[in-house]
This record gives structure tokens, sequence and C-alpha cells, in this order.
């Protein structure tokens, strides 16, 4: 994966987040760029500081360390935004680095660590 | 009526019908409070009318457990009080504060919010306050842009609190403003310099006859009341019943060892960060003639068995660079550490001013404020060390609980849930409050100056050190003024509490010497 179309994806996808218009390969996992882009958390933290929570996350929760298990977990009709919201109200959150965040994002931070990391 | 007793002739006899210790918060308000009367009013001060650092050397203490600001510094011996330094934040206690609440131990007042209301409403005037009303709809009314995070209401409430004019952060304080309105008061004898080293009972110790008062300039003299009311501030009030130990050895109302227990102070702590998605246009917290905190609804409390407290959000442009209170407030010189304080937050701001743009300036620092759980280590004793009239100087252990830590992080979870659900923004806990088995204390663990407890109200003589009315358990004309009263510390500053509560006690002791 190059920076190149991940920062295209990341210019192109904040006003179409249901609709994907491009999709990553990784090993034999083809998914939904989007899946690994957290709208609301990009909002407060840049890129970096998305992939060092995701990977804190995978370090507290390894048997969510595998991109296919992720992309399984985020990949369930529902828009992402409105998961994430669900979670709050479901108590499903996860404390990562101090971060009240939702399970949704958080796995969506984990997703992002695992693409090439950017550099500064 | 002011004398000065460092000019009277030694061994003066001074005689009224009620004498008050103190001319602070308390005191001040009482006195007021009989104005015009035909009774004749003694009011005793250590102190004068300004800071004299000899005086305020009479407060000097060892502080052992959590550490805590030094004793000199944190409490004020002239006319006015710990006033001289109050910020002026005014808000009632709730319902729950005054509950019996099974999952915090020695908690329930004997009386309960609805009794103070009118009192409440009596102490937001000698306050100087606007209408006795904290609710955020009123000030909706009153003020423009006080918009409220759309939070669940179920969950999360605003609390409001109106701030003083006589604060003493402005350098006014009561002192300053009630000073020519006691002076010029036929029936209020005030007399500064003049502290008590001595209360002394009948020997039955069901009465107090007479209370003793030196001065450094070497004088003594005795005042005979029929009524004498303790004002001193928690530690002094629970430092004169212990010392006063001729007729009752463990001290005055301490026959089960209670006087002084149950130390209580509000938990002011940097939590947790809130950072905002979009900009919330309000003007709700900022400090102006009323200032708000989010507070947590009665049911979820008694549901998550948690203590009552508020966050409160300073920008986190700021926080970052300011220091906690507990650090620069070290000074033994309470003026020279209200100076470092401040020093410290005006550099903050400079740091501040230099960040203009990204995330962080959507982003708050919470200050959660939080009673503390009343715990019967917490205390205040008397060591061996003597001031220089010769009187024990007082110590203090302050101790803190689990529950205390527990409730502390857990409001700030449920408030970073509400904030979640709302889609509003995310919120970090901040190090020490991310573990639930870590039960250690932050640097930053704060007090608010607020000294509560030592002489608790309550039913079960082995458990209070005073009745419902603020009498001395067995000592008929014996009372206590203020927040050493107080069963539980409540979320919010205690001052508004103290006048009134004072206030109630006023009252108490007219009608009883009607009776009589």
């Amino acid at each position: 994966m190059k920076r190149r179309n991940f920062l295209l994806i990341g210019a192109a996808g904040v006003a179409a987040v249901s609709i994907p218009t491009y999709s990553y390969y990784f090993g034999d996992v083809t998914y939904d760029p989007l899946l690994a882009q957290p709208s609301s958390l990009s909002l407060i933290w840049d890129m970096h500081e998305i992939q060092a929570i995701g990977k804190k996350y995978i370090q507290q929760t390894p048997e969510e360390r595998r991109v296919r298990t992720l992309v399984n977990l985020l990949s369930d009709g529902s828009t992402l935004q409105n998961k994430s919201i669900e979670d709050f109200k479901s108590g499903r959150t996860v404390l990562v680095d101090g971060w009240i965040l939702s399970e949704t994002e958080a796995r969506q931070c984990a997703l992002s660590s695992t693409i090439e990391p950017l550099t500064k | 009526m002011h004398i000065d007793a460092r000019n009277l002739p030694n061994n003066s006899f001074i005689e009224g019908d009620v004498c008050i210790v103190g001319a602070g918060a308390a005191g001040i308000s009482i006195a007021l409070d009989w104005l015009k009367t035909n009774h004749k009013v003694i009011l005793l001060e250590s102190g004068g009318f300004e800071y004299d650092d000899k005086v305020q050397d009479m407060y000097k203490g060892k502080s052992t457990g959590q550490k805590y600001y030094p004793l000199k510094s944190s409490r004020l011996s002239y006319f006015g009080g710990t006033t001289g330094h109050w910020a002026g934040m005014c808000a009632p206690f709730d319902e729950i504060d005054f509950m019996k609440r099974d999952w915090v131990p020695n908690s329930g007042w004997p009386i309960t919010r609805e009794d103070l209301d009118p009192f409440y409403a009596r102490a937001n005037e000698k306050l100087k306050l606007g209408p006795y009303r904290y609710d955020l709809e009123f000030w909706q009314k009153e003020m423009p842009d006080m918009n409220p995070f759309p939070l669940d209401e179920n969950v999360v409430w605003h609390k409001m609190w109106q701030l003083s004019p006589t604060s003493g952060m402005d350098g006014v304080g009561f002192g300053k403003v009630y000073k020519d309105d006691i002076v010029k008061a036929k029936n209020i004898h005030l007399y500064t310099y003049s502290t008590v080293v001595d209360v002394r009972a009948n020997e039955s110790v069901s009465a107090i006859q007479e209370v003793v008062v030196k001065n450094l300039a070497g004088k003594t003299h005795t005042v005979k009341a029929k009524y004498f009311l303790l004002a001193g501030g928690a530690i002094q009030n629970a430092r004169i019943l212990l010392v006063s130990n001729t007729q009752a050895k463990k001290g005055l109302g301490n026959d089960h060892d209670v006087v002084g227990r149950y130390f209580m102070e509000h938990l002011e702590i940097e939590t947790s960060e809130l950072w905002l998605f979009k900009p919330f246009q309000s003007k709700l917290f900022r400090w102006d003639k009323v200032w708000c905190e989010l507070a947590i609804k009665k049911e979820r409390q008694i549901e998550e068995k948690i203590l009552n407290g508020t966050l409160g959000p300073n920008e986190l442009t700021w926080a970052k660079h300011s220091k906690p209170r507990m650090e620069t407030w070290q000074d033994e010189d309470p003026r020279k550490s209200q100076v470092e304080m401040f020093k410290n937050w005006d550099a903050a701001g400079v740091e501040a001013d230099k960040i203009k743009e990204g995330s962080i300036t959507r982003a708050y620092e919470f200050q959660t404020r939080i009673e503390q759980a009343p715990n019967p280590d917490s205390r205040v004793s008397i060591g061996e060390e003597k001031d220089a009239l010769g009187v024990p100087l007082a110590n203090l252990h302050w101790a803190l609980t689990d529950l205390d830590k527990r409730s502390i992080r857990r409001i700030n979870e449920i408030v970073g849930l509400e904030m979640g659900k709302a889609g509003l923004g995310r919120m970090r806990l901040k190090g020490e409050f991310r573990d639930r088995n870590d039960m250690s204390w932050p640097k930053g663990t704060n007090g608010g100056w607020h000294h509560m407890g030592t002489t608790r109200m309550g039913t079960d003589v082995k458990k209070s050190a005073v009745d419902s009315n603020c009498q001395v358990h067995g000592v008929n004309n014996l009372y206590v003024a203020g927040s050493g009263c107080y069963t539980t510390s409540g979320a919010p500053n205690p001052t508004l509490t103290i006048v009134a509560l004072s206030l109630r006690l006023s009252d108490y002791v007219k009608e009883k010497m009607e009776k009589a």
C-alpha cells in the first residue's frame, strides 16, 4: 500500500462514507479503504496518531490482530458512523491509551495501523 | 464597635449575651444576623483587619498522609477569615448530599436539603449573589448563549454556581465588605487580637462558663456569655475543643474521640481531556457571573454507587502548561503561595496564546471536583509543639479512600460515554485514572482549601460531635458554626452552605434565648 493511495482516499472519502470507490488488497483480503479511516477521530487526530492508537489496540486485543478479523468485524452492513454511536449506547467501548473509544473506531484504527506507516 | 484587645488593661473582663469565636464567613454572617437586636454580641477575632504573619504563624501545623498544603497558608487568620483568598464559588449542596447512602460509610445528615433551603436563600443575600436560583433554565433566560451540551439528561445535568462579589480574589472578601457594618453596630463588640486559648466549662461539663483569650502583646482577658459559638474554621474549632481539657480530659465534646476526625476536603483533580469534533458555541462554561460544571444525576449515582462530583472544563492549551496547585501552593506564607499560583497561571496563559490552530483549540481539560467520603482516619489532632501563646498546634493526617478514587474514575467514564453517544467528541482519562485496580493518587491531587467535617453533625454521639442544631453533644450552650459540622462534604464549594448553616444556628440560638 502506498501513501499516495491512502491520501487520495482520505481526501475523497469523507463525503461518501458508505460508497466505496476504491478497494484495498491486503494478502488475500480485499476491503473498502474507508474501513480503515475513522472519520470522527480524523477530526481530532492525524493519521500517525490514528495508527499509533491502532497498534496499542492490537497489543491489548491480540485476538483481533489479523486484517481479515478486523475487516469481518467492521463489515456488517451499517454505516461506520452509526455503528460507532451504537457502540457507545450499548457500552461496547474500549480504553486505549486512556481514550474512551467505540469498539468500531478502535478497530478502524487497528486496521489503519496495518497499512504502511506514514513518515513524518 | 471595635476594640483592639492589645490595648485593653491586662486581665480585662468582657461580658455579653452571645460570644462568637472567629470572624470569617460563619462568624460575620451570624454577627450580622444579630445587628440591631437588644442583645450584646461579642465577636472575637485572632487577627486584626489586615494580614499579620505573627498571628498567622499560630495556624502552623504538621501534615501527614496524602500530601497537603501547608496548614499555615491554607486558611487566613484576620477579620474576614479565609474569604480573603476565596474564589467566590457558591452553589447549594444537592439533595443526595444529605442522604444516607449505603455505599458511603458514615453518610447521612440529620437534616435535609429542604431544611436548609430557606437559609440558603438568606445566605445568598449575605453573599450578595443573585436570586436563589441555581437551575440552568433560569440563567439561560438571564444571560445569552448559555448553551448546554446536548447530553442525555437522565445521566448528566448542568450544575450551576453563582460567583460572589464578596470573594477575596480581587482583594475584597467578607472583611472588606462587612467591616463598616460590624464596626458601626452598637450591639456588636468586635475584639481583634483576641485568640481563644481555653474554653472553660462547669464542673459537670454541661455548660460553658467563660473563654480565655490572649494576644501577642502579652494580654489575657476573660469573656463570659450565655451562648458560645465556635466559628473559627474546621481545623481551628477542633483544635480549640481538643485543647480545652481542663474539665474534660479528652477535650470538650470528645468523650468518644470524634472531635478532629472525619476531616474532609473537596478533591479537585485534573482527570481527563475532552476533544470536541467541532467547535461548540456556548458561554455556559465561562468564568462570569455564573459557572457551570457537568454533574451526574442522583439516580445514576445510586446505581453506580459513587460519590457526588462534577467535571469543569479548562482550555487544554492553557491547562497543559499549568502546574497542579498542590505544587505551586507550598509556601507557608499564604500571600507568597498565592503569587506563585497566579504566576504559573499567567505563564500558562502566555504559552496558550501561542497556539492558534489545530484540533487542540477545541480541546479541554476536565477538573473533577468531588466530595471526599467521610473517613475517621482522616483527622485533625493536637501535637506537642505549641504556638507563641502556648497552645498546642493542630496537625493534619489527610487520608483518602478507594471509594474516592473509584468514583472519580467512574464519573469521568460516564461523561466520556455520554460524549460519545452524543457524537460530540472523545474523552481521554489521565494516567492514574485508567486502571480500575490502581488506587494510587496523582501528584496533582489538589484540595480546594476546604476544611470540613472535624466536628460533624449527627445523632450518634459516638460518631458525631454536634447535634442537628450544631450544639456540642452534652454541652448546653456551646455550638459550632461552619463546615466542621458537615456530615458529608457535598460536591460543590462549601461557603454558601457555611453561611446557610450559620444562619440556621443563629435562628436557633435566638429562639432559645427568647424561651429562656
